[in-house]
């Protein structure tokens, strides 16, 4: 597999653990994937590098570090279900512990790429063609610092500045469990329907909420306003 | 753990956090009349509504985990709401909601209000389905509020943190909890300034990016309970009732509940070939998808809301053609 043919919702996610911004469904399918597929690893690896060159530091280094790197976090977020008993769906204070625990065991590599958040095979062609070097440098910043995009079209281009207009717009969802073995394609597929879909239903479902739940419009805040409409 | 511990150990964090003063109710009764839970949930549902201010207020949910920014117009003009809601945060947008009149009460301020349960049309109250527990004061954007501890009495509803300015009857502060006492969403008021300028507020150039949308989506003042038209819904969580049903413009058939507090929303539409099924999440906000059989046609189903996966499912399941 190459990144050519790498499903983009699997590049999304990548790029999404590559700024700290993968939920755990997303982190526990790149794992299970990366385990079968050394290409994504190799993926993994690959925009570790770009990363690392992007923020000035050695690329020989992060090539060595990186392999290992799945399997550090699988053992310690087993390591860590095994000690807190909890549902799939938690409290934030579970999220962030969750990030700061990855963000430790990778010894401070996840830092936030901000050129691949939202353009997974741009990054990958520029590391595949080796033009990385005459990128400009992004400034490195905490992840999560930056805000939401400004304007939905990518500012990245001229800043390198975190664009993500798709983050805010994501749906976390969870296929009821089917027999199909080939099911990451069927998903790859039905995820940006799915997201669509559903924040056109919180939409409308706000209109719901603002006059029978006795809170005004504040449900209002919930709704993802796209650009497609 | 049990249930209830949870929400103790979740109050008293509470308290420890947001600087509840734990008086007592009787511990000055002339100086702060306590008003009882049912004249606070009314003040809540309809004095709000007739005032004009201007505020900010934050937004986070589990889900996203940034801050988010909001500032919020409400003014009457003609007998009617007008809500326009500035998202400050990335790119520029805003919400604009007109023609909702003030005197109109939907369904979920009729059941707040304890309306049906006083003319003896329901035989449940809202005291049936939560544990409402007033927990004195705490000062949000500058305001008195009164902290109201909402406890659901079953598993197929969350509960509530609300902080309820006393003179207005606004929602100053809001959490969203669920059954392990871990907040769902947060909005908490920054800045509220009470009658501005109208004018200057309608003047308000609109964004370049404005999204309108429908008051009256529910009927005013219902009544009766009513069910929906042309679906069957056989079973929902004790207290729900049917506030009413649209036809959206993508085709969907959509049906609306509420307990008061709590809402959620039904969408249905034909369809051919595969559709997604399971569990989405976006913030506080569940969607349940499946599929229904009926009459040799298949039909996309979809409940939403912000309720419990559990009460989701079941409602779901028991949904089927009329």
């Amino acid at each position: 597999m190459s990144e050519q043919t790498l499903p983009q919702s699997l590049a999304e996610s990548i790029s999404a653990l590559m700024d700290n911004q993968a939920s755990e469904l997303e982190l526990q399918r790149i794992l299970k994937v990366s385990e079968q597929d050394p290409d994504i690893k190799a993926t993994w690896a690959r925009y570790q590098m770009v990363s690392a060159v992007l923020r000035g530091e050695q690329t020989s280094q992060s090539t060595i570090v990186l392999p290992d790197f799945a399997a550090r976090v699988s053992a310690a977020i087993a390591a860590e279900e095994q000690s807190v008993v909890v549902k799939p769906q938690q409290g934030w204070w579970h999220q962030l512990g969750r990030v700061a625990l990855v963000a430790s065991v990778a010894g401070g590599m996840i830092i936030s790429v901000q050129q691949y958040n939202n353009t997974a095979p741009r990054g990958a062609e520029m590391a595949s063609n080796n033009t990385v070097i005459s990128a400009p440098i992004a400034p490195v910043l905490p992840s999560g610092i930056n805000g939401p995009a400004i304007n939905t079209r990518t500012v990245a281009l001229q800043t390198g500045y975190e664009t993500r207009p798709q983050e805010n717009r994501r749906v976390m969802f969870q296929p009821r469990q089917t027999v199909t073995t080939n099911a990451t394609a069927a998903t790859a597929v039905s995820e940006e329907e799915v997201t669509r879909y559903v924040n056109q239903m919180i939409q409308a479902h706000s209109d719901n909420a603002a006059l029978n739940s006795g809170q005004g419009v504040l449900p209002y805040a919930r709704v993802i306003i796209s650009d497609e409409e | 753990m049990s249930k209830l511990s949870l929400w103790l150990l979740a109050s008293m964090l509470l308290a420890l956090t947001t600087n509840v003063h734990a008086q007592s109710q009787t511990s000055s009764p002339l100086l702060l009349p306590s008003p009882g839970v049912q004249a606070l949930l009314i003040k809540m549902s309809q004095d709000a509504s007739h005032i004009n201010y201007r505020g900010t207020f934050t937004y986070q949910n589990q889900t996203r985990i940034a801050l988010q920014s909001f500032k919020i117009d409400h003014w009457i003009d003609n007998g009617q709401e007008h809500d326009r809601l500035m998202f400050l945060n990335g790119p520029e947008r805003e919400i604009l909601r007109e023609g909702q009149p003030v005197d109109c009460n939907a369904m979920g301020h009729k059941l707040l209000q304890g309306s049906f349960a006083k003319i003896g049309k329901s035989l449940i109250n809202l005291n049936d389905l939560y544990q409402f527990e007033i927990r004195g004061q705490e000062r949000v954007a500058g305001r008195l509020a009164r902290v109201l501890l909402v406890i659901p009495k079953d598993s197929y509803r969350y509960g509530y943190f609300l902080s309820i300015d006393e003179e207005t009857g606004l929602v100053l502060k809001s959490w969203l909890i669920d059954e392990n006492a871990h907040p769902l969403e947060r909005y908490q008021f920054v800045s509220i300034e009470l009658n501005p300028d109208v004018r200057q507020m309608e003047r308000t150039i609109a964004s370049s990016h404005q999204h309108k949308v429908l008051a009256n989506v529910t009927p005013c003042n219902p009544a009766e309970f009513s069910k929906p038209d042309s679906w069957q819904v056989a079973w929902v969580p004790p207290g729900f009732e049917f506030a009413g049903q649209r036809k959206l413009s993508n085709g969907q058939d959509m049906l609306m509940y509420t307990d008061g507090l709590t809402t959620f929303s039904i969408f249905l539409e034909p369809v051919t070939g595969v559709v997604p099924e399971g569990v989405g999440q976006s913030g506080a906000t569940l969607a349940y998808m499946s599929r229904l059989i009926y009459k040799n046609s298949t039909y996309r189903v979809s409940v939403v809301g912000e309720i419990p996966v559990a009460a989701a499912t079941k409602i779901a399941q028991n949904i089927s053609g009329l």
